[in-house]
């Protein structure tokens, strides 16, 4: 098993939630420490220091948007699946997402919110410079919702972003720092968005179908083919992407659903009309058929590729009388990180997320450093355990490494 | 720092009591009576219209309950749909093409009529009515009837909306500049009236029809009437009471039984309209602008409001008590959020059929409370 260390959020005591984690564009490794079931709070914006160790604060998201967190509205509580670097300016993006309740309340519904006056001021886009450590500027992306997920077409100049809770795509023109809604995709948001080779934005729908924005065409369009999913008990529905990577190559796509009993799918998004997609098979444990499984428990996440050319994604695995009656630890539910060698499928655990007060079996995202190291970051259960949260580094073998491991770059959050 | 472990009770949402908690997740949404958010298709046997050409901005009820839509979006697409009896389907009738919106449809003498826009214009499209004789739960059979073109009613002039008479023999409609008279099943189209209206029309029981006439801020505010059957068409003609009516886009429904009309203005007041007089403003909805209206027997209205995030709203005729009725979400059939509607029908049974105008549009039929049905605690 690879050494695995816990750092957590010191400077955000009162975070819940880690939704976010990504490698900046000069190799470094970002995270959102967010706090999302207290009212008044705010995301802070963390970096790992190697020479340190630790976890510097780069700042607080409230002072830097200008939208604090006692104004009485629902608060700029995290970033979620929302990190965009670009590498040819070392700029790193990223935009701000809703949930966390007004300073007075303990509960904020975007739905109930949206004509009150405590509504979400809308998603913050914000351009920070990892060059000079510097917030360059920042823009309101759309009124009164959260972006949800980011992705960041650098040739073009643009950002595409989902938005919470309306599901809009919206692309963003870099230069003309203006937004333009390109319409509704569905109810479910898709936790990643995607980039093709031709510039094409993939999305899936709520029947777990691949959607695609064609900006040539200008379209959203829906793909006749569902994604791959137990047809023991499931009907495709809630079949959403949740995590997704690149493969070195970049001919290829790995993604896992935001839904219970997640199969692994390789998608190659350049070929035919609607691309190729493989089901690679489940990733969690069976279960019982007749029992919703909450996918806080099941889950599939934190995909990554390592300088070795290999899969690295953090699985759960939990008790189940029936199923799996020696598995899940201490807590009974715990996060296991996967090697997978993705010409053959072989796959294998590499270690054990643990953290001695609480289960680790929830990770949303995961990245490699410049110099090869692994991190994952970790949500609590139903964000309500044990705080603050953190971020997991698993320090590989000197033979899984190599310099500027993090290239080709992750363009989505 | 040592991390803390937390006890739900720290957690300020676990503070909450259940019932509480409850209230604030299932509050937000549907707060009386349930919606059923339909696909435009027939479940597990076709699929849905395409996604962005399936905003459902027209729609029609026959007297034997089917339901006609026309949508907007990339292009233009006609439907019919049932939901009694062995039915549960939506079938799509084709694409109307050289034409990406619906505006207006109509039933009478057999047929449906479509108004609908184009790059060149308004059109009209005609169609026998629909057969839908099927069993949709076991077996069905279907012929698709060919569409007539009957062109525009004025040259290049885009049609806002149309309405059929209470005979169903007459469709009385807009354009951007004059009012329109069909025969319904013929093949002329007669121009009756230069004309700047704006926003939809409605007709009475009487055989008449009624539409905003445009005013500016310092005139007094009217209604324009034309008689179906004769074509008499007489401008301001109904005077209405103050309110906002300068740039209002009006939105009308009629008493199933009674035959009263109701419209709002641009602040979402809704005002009655019975007997050549349209009296004061009965409610407002608590947010503008009024996107649906649709009155049921009972002497309830229901309907729509609100930009981006629309909400349900109740108006009692009896007691004049306006309620919002929260946000609009679908458990039933299709889990889905409603955000924006553009339409509504009443129901063979009472039930209100509302269009969706979105992406991925659904019927979304909705079964109110019954009224004075007590909740027990």
């Amino acid at each position: 098993m690879y050494p695995v260390q816990w750092f957590p959020f010191s400077e955000h005591p009162k975070s819940d939630s880690c939704w976010s984690l990504s490698v900046g564009p000069e190799g470094r490794i970002y995270a959102a420490a967010c706090c999302e079931m207290r009212g008044g709070e705010t995301v802070k914006l963390m970096r790992y220091n190697e020479q340190t160790q630790q976890l510097d604060c780069l700042f607080e998201a409230d002072k830097v948007i200008d939208d604090p967190r006692d104004s009485g509205r629902a608060t700029q509580c995290k970033i979620h699946y929302s990190f965009a670097p670009s590498v040819s300016d070392g700029i790193m993006y990223m935009a701000t997402h809703l949930s966390g309740p007004p300073i007075d309340d303990c509960f904020y519904s975007p739905w109930n919110g949206w004509q009150d006056s405590n509504c979400f001021r809308g998603a913050a886009l914000i351009a920070y410079d990892t060059n000079t450590d510097q917030v360059l500027w920042w823009d309101t992306l759309f009124p009164k919702e959260g972006c949800r997920c980011l992705v960041i077409d650098e040739a073009r100049g643009l950002l595409y972003a989902l938005t919470c809770p309306r599901d809009h795509l919206f692309v963003y023109d870099l230069a003309k720092r203006s937004a333009h809604d390109l319409g509704r995709i569905g109810s479910i948001n898709s936790q990643a968005l995607l980039l093709d080779a031709s510039h094409r934005v993939w999305s899936t729908r709520d029947d777990g179908r691949l959607v695609r924005y064609d900006p040539e065409r200008d379209r959203i369009e829906v793909s006749p083919h569902v994604l791959p999913y137990n047809t023991d008990f499931q009907t495709g529905w809630h079949n959403v992407f949740y995590d997704a990577v690149a493969a070195p190559d970049g001919r290829s796509i790995f993604t896992t659903p935001w839904f219970s009993n997640p199969h692994m799918v390789r998608l190659w998004l350049d070929e035919g009309d609607w691309g190729r997609v493989e089901d690679l098979g489940p990733v969690t444990q069976d279960r019982s058929p007749y029992f919703p499984d909450p996918f806080m428990r099941d889950h599939c996440g934190g995909l990554t590729f390592g300088g070795d050319g290999q899969l690295y994604y953090v699985a759960s695995r939990w008790y189940d009388p029936v199923h799996n009656s020696t598995a899940g630890g201490a807590f009974g539910r715990e996060g296991l990180v996967w090697r997978m060698d993705p010409t053959t499928g072989a796959r294998e655990i590499v270690a054990v997320l643990e953290r001695p007060e609480c289960a680790a079996q929830y990770v949303s995202r995961g990245a490699v450093d410049r110099n090869g190291d692994l991190f994952f970051a970790h949500v609590s259960w139903d964000q309500t355990g044990d705080i603050p949260v953190g971020i997991f580094k698993v320090t590989l073998p000197a033979e899984c490494k190599r310099a500027n491991a993090h290239l080709p770059i992750r363009i989505w959050g | 720092m040592t991390p803390v472990s937390q006890p739900l009770s720290n957690i300020p949402w676990y503070t909450l009591t259940e019932q509480e908690r409850s209230a604030r997740i299932h509050g937000r949404f549907v707060s009386e009576g349930s919606f059923v958010a339909f696909p435009l298709c027939l479940p597990g046997a076709s699929l849905p219209i395409i996604h962005d050409e399936s905003a459902i901005t027209a729609l029609a009820t026959t007297g034997d309950g089917l339901i006609y839509g026309g949508t907007s979006g990339f292009r233009c697409h006609l439907f019919a749909a049932i939901f009694h009896g062995a039915g549960g389907g939506v079938l799509d009738l084709g694409v109307v093409t050289d034409a990406d919106q619906c505006v207006a449809l109509a039933v009478g003498a057999g047929f449906i009529v479509a108004c609908v826009n184009g790059p060149s214009g308004g059109r009209l499209i005609l169609r026998a009515k629909q057969e839908m004789a099927s069993d949709l739960i076991q077996e069905w059979d279907f012929g698709i009837e060919p569409t007539r073109d009957l062109g525009q009613p004025a040259s290049g002039e885009p049609i806002l909306h149309a309405v059929a008479d209470a005979s169903g023999q007459w469709l009385i409609g807009l354009t951007s500049q004059h009012l329109f008279r069909y025969a319904i099943g013929s093949d002329s189209i007669e121009l009756l009236a230069p004309l700047k209206s704006v926003g939809a029309i409605a007709a009475d029981l009487r055989g008449n029809v009624y539409g905003l006439e445009v005013v500016s801020d310092d005139q007094p505010a009217s209604l324009w009437r034309c008689h179906a059957a004769t074509g008499l068409f007489t401008r301001n003609a109904i005077p209405l009471p103050a309110g906002a009516w300068s740039a209002c886009r009006p939105v009308w429904t009629r008493h199933p039984l009674s035959g009263e009309l109701f419209l709002s203005d641009a602040a979402g007041r809704i005002y009655s309209f019975a007997d050549d007089h349209v009296g004061s403003a009965l409610a407002k909805v608590p947010y503008a602008p009024l996107l649906t209206m649709a009155a049921t027997a009972d002497g309830r209205i229901f309907g729509h409001c609100g930009e981006g995030i629309c909400r349900l709203f109740v108006l009692d005729l009896s007691s004049g008590e306006l309620k919002d009725l929260a946000c609009v979400a679908s458990v039933l059939q299709a889990k889905r959020y409603g955000y924006q509607f553009a339409s509504a029908v009443l129901g063979r049974d009472g039930q209100i059929i509302f269009g969706e105008n979105d992406n991925g549009a659904h019927l979304w039929l909705y079964f109110p409370r019954i009224k004075d049905h007590v909740v027990l605690a």
